[in-house]
């Protein structure tokens, strides 16, 4: 960021007077605010997406009244969850009550900064990429928990408990799922992640196809990261038939909105790790992006990338409108006693697979046999 | 739980969630598995035999009482009168439709055919009274009994000064039992034009309150 | 280290030290489990701060993940927590006073005479090196934290988990009624 507000002063003459740091300040004022407006379209479209993929996968139309097709019936929600009445339950704990969605947010929204959206788009290229991941959103877990309990409703309370069980649970088969990739990279840098899966070798360079291990690993990553998000086959936390709607139950008005955003902004984040771990990121096939102008290259690695993870993101869709819901004990035997092994399982396999082959994929091989 | 169960349990879970994310595709690729029918701009055609609301023609109708009688939640309510001919004349009938479920019976009972269902099925109100379907509007009854009661009093009237003209004719070539019948014809003479027009008064007020009590209320809002 | 920085220090060692009193004098234990939220966060805008960014991340995953967590669980899960007068009682002041400064001169004569290893410059990335040093010299102590972690999992696991035989016994006796 402050190398772009050094050459963003060399650029504009204007600005020479102006001390650097506040022009990286501003800068990152205005990348914050660009990712912003794209988090909330995604969420926008997002929410439109599902409801028309539920329509179409239980045999319904779905939302077609507003707009063409329906199509601006994101906006009419919008617009609805922003005028609603704010109503606070009059024994709530306002000031947790008041709290809580915003550390939601944040903890989702906050994951958005390290999503590597291109060969240059990146808000910040930290090099602890996906640990960073990991801990933001451990923030969410505080803020379900706190909402539950400040609503002073039974079903939000249990809402929250299950949420934050749930989500501590499943953190750690998604962490240990990531690993390989991080493994095969050798940095926790998502843009790093990314780069290694680039080259000459197209699809074959994804980690997906890098060894057995990382394939299994993908589908392990996906599962505890549905799960984490609180998708459908394991939204306990909002079990509308049990629970009403959970944790949110008693918030309304932008509040809920808030709770609802997060909620979208978590599935775009599992999708882009998915992504840029296993599904080779921006990385265009048989190409290298970086060859090109600065623009054009990134141009279409953002292009590359949000294919991938909207594609990804819309079969997160279809899982979560095909199974039905797990019951609690099923949920913590399915973290515990399936996906906990089976990621250290396979841990262990890509680690020795790493350490015989020299680092070397299945792909790669097979391209060195034939020079 | 041995190692097998445990690899078999993941391998089930595999291959049934693939198996319902097949069917979920092929329903969501394929648009001829939408169902949803746009109602208010798309409709269904009506079968053959469809039961919808009830309709009485009350041209037909003989008052013969069996739909009311056949009704397992009594939602049909009817109120008539002896006419002049000896036959029951109408003078209320109504179905709470709110409250009809359409199973039928009154339809297949009904001997004339009169009470019939309709194929409608569209029926929104703010009052509950207003689901009160009244064949014979409320204000009408009255001027009914009142005409019925005039028409039967004028044929007793008439009846009475026939059988006076034949008990008249009768003594003078009769026998005793003519003499008898002439009696009993002079005393019903009498009667019938005292009682029954005031029976029917007192009918009358009473009618509009037995059954359609929260449908007046409903009109008054409105 | 030019304006910005020192600015952004005092703000995260206000952040730290403001929610740490919040902490210790809130009535109310939820209100001071949040106070301690914003206190882990000023510490790893702190860590932030010295190019530890690993360490940064790992205290907001540890402890706002994990031990903030456990804590509002054990607060969700005791009886008569919302009765604020109860949660948090000032007992012994005068002895409490006493174990504090003690600790307290304890502590600071530890961080003011410890000779720190300073490195100048950006130290960045850390990640491996932290890795390496766990797996090797600092492998002991980073296996026996390990393994009474393990311990204790297992020992709460153990208490957690009903009586079997008990149980078993109690669902017969109930077919058998």
């Amino acid at each position: 960021m402050e190398a772009l507000a050094i050459s963003l002063v060399n650029a504009v003459p204007l600005l020479a007077g102006v001390p650097l740091w506040t022009v990286t300040l501003l800068l990152m004022v205005a990348v914050a605010a660009v990712i912003l407006v794209f988090a909330l379209t995604f969420e926008g479209v997002g929410s439109l997406v599902l409801r028309k993929v539920a329509g179409d996968i239980q045999a319904r139309i779905g939302p077609n009244r507003v707009g063409p097709n329906g199509m601006l019936q994101f906006l009419a929600d919008g617009v609805k969850l922003v005028l609603k009445e704010d109503i606070i339950p009059a024994n709530a704990d306002r000031l947790l009550f008041k709290l809580a969605p915003y550390f939601v947010f944040v903890g989702s929204f906050a994951a958005f900064v390290v999503v590597p959206f291109g060969v240059g788009l990146i808000a910040a290229d930290l090099n602890i990429g996906i640990y960073y991941v990991m801990a933001v959103t451990s923030l969410v877990v505080i803020g379900v928990l706190l909402a539950g309990w400040a609503s002073n409703n039974k079903w939000a309370l249990l809402g929250g408990m299950r949420a934050a069980a749930q989500i501590v649970s499943y953190e750690i088969p998604v962490g240990m799922a990531l690993i390989p990739a991080v493994l095969i990279a050798g940095s926790l840098s998502l843009q790093d992640i990314v780069r290694s899966q680039g080259g000459l070798l197209g699809i074959f360079g994804w980690n997906l196809f890098h060894n057995p291990f990382t394939f299994f690993s993908f589908f392990l990553y996906f599962t505890a990261a549905q799960a984490e998000t609180n998708q459908t086959p394991f939204d306990l936390p909002e079990a509308e038939s049990e629970l009403v709607s959970g944790y949110n139950v008693e918030y309304s008005g932008i509040r809920f909105g808030l709770f609802f955003l997060a909620e979208f902004g978590d599935m775009f984040i599992v999708a882009a790790l998915a992504t840029a771990c296993f599904l080779g990121g921006w990385n265009v096939p048989f190409f290298h992006v970086g060859t090109l102008p600065w623009i054009w290259g990134n141009l279409l690695s953002l292009g590359v990338f949000l294919t991938k993870a909207f594609a990804m993101v819309l079969i997160m869709m279809w899982v979560r409108w095909t199974l039905p819901r797990l019951r609690v004990d099923q949920l913590m035997r399915m973290s515990w006693k399936y996906l906990v092994p089976l990621t250290f399982v396979n841990l262990l396999g890509v680690s020795l697979w790493l350490l015989v082959f020299r680092g070397k994929g299945i792909p790669g091989m097979i391209a060195s046999l034939f020079g | 739980m041995g190692l097998k169960a445990y690899l078999n349990d993941i391998v089930e879970a595999v291959v049934t969630t693939a198996k319902g994310m097949r069917i979920t595709a092929r329903y969501g690729v394929d648009p001829k598995e939408e169902v949803t029918l746009q109602y208010p701009e798309e409709r269904w055609e009506i079968p053959k035999g469809y039961r919808g609301f009830l309709h009485n023609d009350i041209k037909t109708c003989t008052a013969c009482n069996m739909c009311v009688k056949v009704c397992p939640i009594d939602c049909i309510s009817l109120e008539s009168v002896r006419g002049a001919d000896k036959k029951m004349v109408l003078c209320s009938y109504d179905i709470n439709i709110g409250r009809c479920m359409y199973c039928g019976l009154c339809v297949e009972v009904c001997p004339v055919n009169s009470l019939l269902h309709t194929s409608g099925y569209e029926m929104a109100s703010v009052a509950l009274g207003e689901l009160i379907l009244h064949f014979i509007a409320a204000e009408d009854a009255p001027e009914i009994k009142a005409r019925v009661a005039r028409q039967v009093a004028e044929a007793a009237v008439k009846a009475a000064a026939q059988a006076a003209a034949k008990a008249a004719e009768v003594p003078s070539s009769g026998t005793a039992e003519a003499a008898k019948v002439a009696e009993a014809a002079k005393a019903e003479a009498a009667k019938a034009p005292v009682v029954e027009p005031k029976a029917a008064m007192e009918e009358a007020p009473q009618a509009p309150v037995s059954e359609p009590t929260v449908a007046k209320e409903g009109e008054k809002k409105e | 280290m030019s304006g910005p920085a020192d600015f952004i220090f005092y703000a995260a060692a206000a952040m730290t030290v403001g929610a740490a009193i919040l902490v210790a004098i809130l009535p109310n234990i939820l209100y001071a489990a949040v106070a301690l939220l914003f206190s882990f966060a000023g510490v790893a805008g702190l860590y932030v701060l010295l190019s530890a960014d690993f360490l940064a991340a790992t205290q907001i995953l540890v402890y706002v993940g994990g031990i903030l967590v456990l804590l509002l669980f054990a607060v969700f899960l005791s009886n008569r927590i919302s009765d604020g007068k109860t949660t948090n009682p000032t007992h012994f002041r005068l002895p409490a006073a006493a174990i504090c400064l003690v600790l307290f001169g304890v502590l600071s004569y530890a961080a003011v005479s410890t000779p720190y290893a300073v490195k100048k410059g950006v130290y960045l990335p850390t990640t491996a090196d932290i890795g390496e040093l766990l797996m090797t010299r600092y492998l002991l102590p980073f296996e026996v934290a390990s393994v009474l972690l393990l311990a204790a999992l297992i020992g709460a696991a153990l208490l957690s988990r009903p009586d079997r035989a008990a149980s078993v016994k109690g669902e017969m006796e109930e077919g058998k009624r």
